[in-house]
């Protein structure tokens, strides 16, 4: 026995969240989905009759271009949020069928011989705490199966340890390195998948710790041999879940048992609050349950990486197609211009030989998103229109961002690495895809160009306030009569789609990101390298004002330009003009305090640090 | 597990597998095989006996190639059928040149 397992329940910030078990996902319900669609509808034919009247009649003449500027990023995020409502129409769960006994019943091609099914997990690292992954080599080693199953796990060091390899020979399991660390995960990877021979391969971050019943709840699907890979939710265990809003207000805002019976009032209308719940907007629930589970019905979910099944048989042939179509159209440019066919021929086979020497193969592409690309090329495949599946209980549990400057590094790689994707390999040019499968993939690309509406729209107010300029011709009935219930309608909408799903955390961070999500896209566009920055995965909240020095800068502007514009309003006072001030304080402040949660996680200097943490 | 024959013919390598190769067979293929045409220029396989070639067999086979002399040749020989579509379908049919039979390739 290793002697780690009791202190380790002590040594690590997460400790106490050892016995947390994930929420079961929300039932599915039809009566919903027809809600929200009905509601989605509503909220479209409303946005165009707004967006009809905006262009037409409401356009300021006295600042056209500052209103057509405005009234652009207007109707850029109506079609983000029509796009979101498709992109979410229905929520259909797979079928799940019993584990598979043997490997013919998974594979397309029976052995002669049959045997059990051999799987492979494989625990990517590179630079991650020694004892952090032998809690998920031990929980790996913990997977149950009702039928006998080939398991093998394999740590794939990148950092090439002998504290880790000698943690894998205590624990019984495989360690595996190459020379380099080229590619980064994806080549750390491919050298797993080279070395071992699973008919199943699950992927696993470093801090990916599987639950008992992963396999048993997600071979099932496999059955059917078209199916390429399944994707679990991914659940962090160690975001915090705040506080219930009756022990809130009885205890940290000292109102005592009239505070706690407030609370419960409140709560019984308007359902449970967590004050303070998951300070960093780490929990990916909304993008798991809602996005990812919108997608199951038109085989476009895709992978996440970490608490992902593949079939090896289908990684490794998406790999081969993709290497063999580059290397045959490198040397299309030289064998183009020999006349005569023999020549050609021999030409061709002796540079293709050349080509493929100097190709790499890759089954999991070597880019920042190497989830979101392999799962294009595998959808895209037209000859085997492999399948895909989200699984929608959450089987692994892992760790999430510490701190905002850990976040930052996240989202900006997901923001970058997707725009990429759309700016050199657009998924809406891929013939092998579906139209649904396009739309999906292109609300995802779409979705990560927010900045350029939400930045025009959420400065906007600035303008009025310092130049005095508005986007409409007048802030009266006929703007309000035709904007808020298109407005009410969407959020509605929304609300129906995300019922029980906690988003309104993650809707500020959405909107403080927006000055992120731009850096990304100006990076892309640039044509910049990405680079793949190993998500901190654990480590001191560290301070990190630069981060949202943007945000401090427009509350401060705000505050200035209120009492400029105020000041100068007293002076020549009219109703029109009460109605604009206060429409862009209301929507100043809207901004602000979205912003607060984000500037806030910023300053927090080692809050709630217990234990030490692990660095 | 790799169950291989390895000749040398002329100068060439002729690896003749007794078994599939496929993702059991994939790590010794590139190691042991590898190790063998490491530097040459000539590697013939023959499949005659094998009933199947899977995506990581090619795999390995690409990796073998990787390891041969600058302008070397990996030939397959005695392709079957089911091993024939896989090579047509990643286009690796133009990367190793595919003969009748052992002899035909190892003729220069």
């Amino acid at each position: 026995m290793i002697p780690t397992a009791p202190e380790t329940r002590e040594r690590w910030y997460f400790s106490r969240y050892e016995d947390r078990l994930p929420a079961e996902p929300l039932r599915v319900s039809p009566a919903r989905d027809f809600a929200f669609q009905a509601l989605a509808v509503l909220a479209t034919a409303l946005g165009v009759h707004y967006l009809v009247w905006r262009w037409g009649w409401s356009l300021n003449p006295d600042a056209l271009a500052f209103s057509v500027a405005v009234a652009v990023a207007e109707t850029l995020a109506f079609l983000g949020a029509t796009l979101f409502f498709l992109s979410v129409w229905r929520i259909q769960d797979p079928v799940v069928r019993p584990p598979p006994r043997t490997a013919n019943e998974i594979r397309e091609t029976p052995l002669p011989i049959d045997r059990p099914i051999r799987v492979d997990v494989l625990i990517a690292t590179f630079n991650e705490p020694v004892e952090l992954v032998r809690l998920s080599v031990q929980d790996a080693k913990r997977l149950g199966y009702p039928h006998p199953l080939t398991l093998r796990i394999h740590v794939l060091d990148d950092g090439r340890r002998p504290a880790m390899a000698r943690m894998a020979r205590e624990e019984g399991v495989g360690y595996l390195t190459r020379s380099g660390n080229q590619g980064f995960k994806a080549g750390n990877l491919r050298n797993g998948l080279e070395q071992t021979d699973g008919d199943l391969v699950v992927i696993c971050d470093a801090d990916t710790r599987p639950l008992p019943g992963l396999l048993a709840d997600t071979l099932g699907h496999f059955r059917d041999p078209s199916v390429a890979w399944v994707q679990t939710p991914q659940w962090f265990y160690d975001v915090d879940p705040g506080t219930p809003l009756p022990e809130w207000l009885a205890r940290a805002a000292r109102l005592g048992r009239p505070g706690r019976l407030i609370g419960r009032m409140l709560e019984a209308v308007i359902g449970p609050v967590a004050v303070g719940a998951d300070p960093l907007a780490a929990d990916p629930a909304a993008f798991y349950e809602i996005v990812q589970r919108g997608r199951n019905w038109c085989n476009a979910s895709f992978c996440c990486g970490a608490g992902s099944i593949h079939r090896r048989e289908a990684v490794m042939e998406a790999a081969l197609k993709d290497f063999g179509r580059r290397v045959t159209e490198s040397v299309r440019p030289w064998t183009a211009k020999v006349r005569d066919p023999e020549l050609r021929e021999a030409l061709r086979t002796a540079l293709v030989a050349q080509a493929a020497r100097h190709a790499e193969l890759t089954p999991y592409r070597f880019h920042v998103s190497e989830d979101i690309y392999t799962s294009i090329a595998l959808h895209a495949d037209p000859e085997r229109r492999w399948r895909s599946v989200y699984h929608p209980r959450a089987l692994t549990r892992m760790l999430s961002p510490q701190d905002l400057p850990a976040w930052t590094v996240q989202r900006f790689k997901y923001a970058a690495g997707t725009l990429d994707i759309g700016w050199r390999d657009n998924p809406l040019r891929l013939p092998g895809l579906t139209p649904w499968q396009k739309l999906m993939y292109g609300a995802t690309i779409y979705a990560y160009l927010a900045p350029l509406w939400t930045i025009p729209l959420l400065f906007s107010p600035l303008a009025y306030f310092f130049i005095g300029v508005t986007p409409v011709r007048a802030f009266d009935a006929a703007f309000f009569g035709n904007l808020i219930p298109f407005l009410l309608a969407s959020r509605l909408a929304f609300a129906v789609r995300a019922w029980g799903v906690p988003t309104w955390r993650a809707e500020q961070f959405h909107l403080a990101s927006c000055w992120l999500n731009l850096r990304a896209l100006g990076h892309v566009l640039a044509g910049r390298p990405l680079r793949f920055e190993v998500t901190p995965k654990s480590g001191a909240r560290r301070r990190s004002l630069s981060l949202v020095a943007p945000h401090l800068a427009f509350m401060a502007a705000a505050v200035v330009g209120i009492a400029y514009r105020g000041a100068r309003l007293a002076a020549d006072s009219g109703p029109p003009h009460a109605t604009a001030f206060a429409s862009n304080v209301f929507w100043a402040a809207h901004t602000s305090l979205c912003f607060l949660p984000f500037i806030l996680a910023a300053l927090a200097v080692s809050l709630r640090r217990e234990g030490g943490g692990a660095r | 597990m790799l169950e291989a024959r390895f000749e040398e013919r002329r100068g060439a390598l002729l690896v003749t597998p007794l078994a599939a190769l496929d993702a059991e067979a994939a790590p010794e293929l590139r190691r042991v095989v590898g190790e063998r045409a490491s530097g040459r220029s000539l590697v013939v396989v023959s499949l005659a006996q094998v009933r199947e070639v899977d995506s990581s067999g090619l795999a390995g086979l690409l990796a073998v190639l990787k390891r041969m002399a600058p302008g070397g040749e990996l030939r397959l020989a005695a392709v079957p059928p089911r091993t024939r579509d896989i090579l047509m379908a990643t286009h690796l049919d133009e990367v190793f040149p595919q003969f009748e039979d052992a002899a035909a390739a190892l003729r220069r």
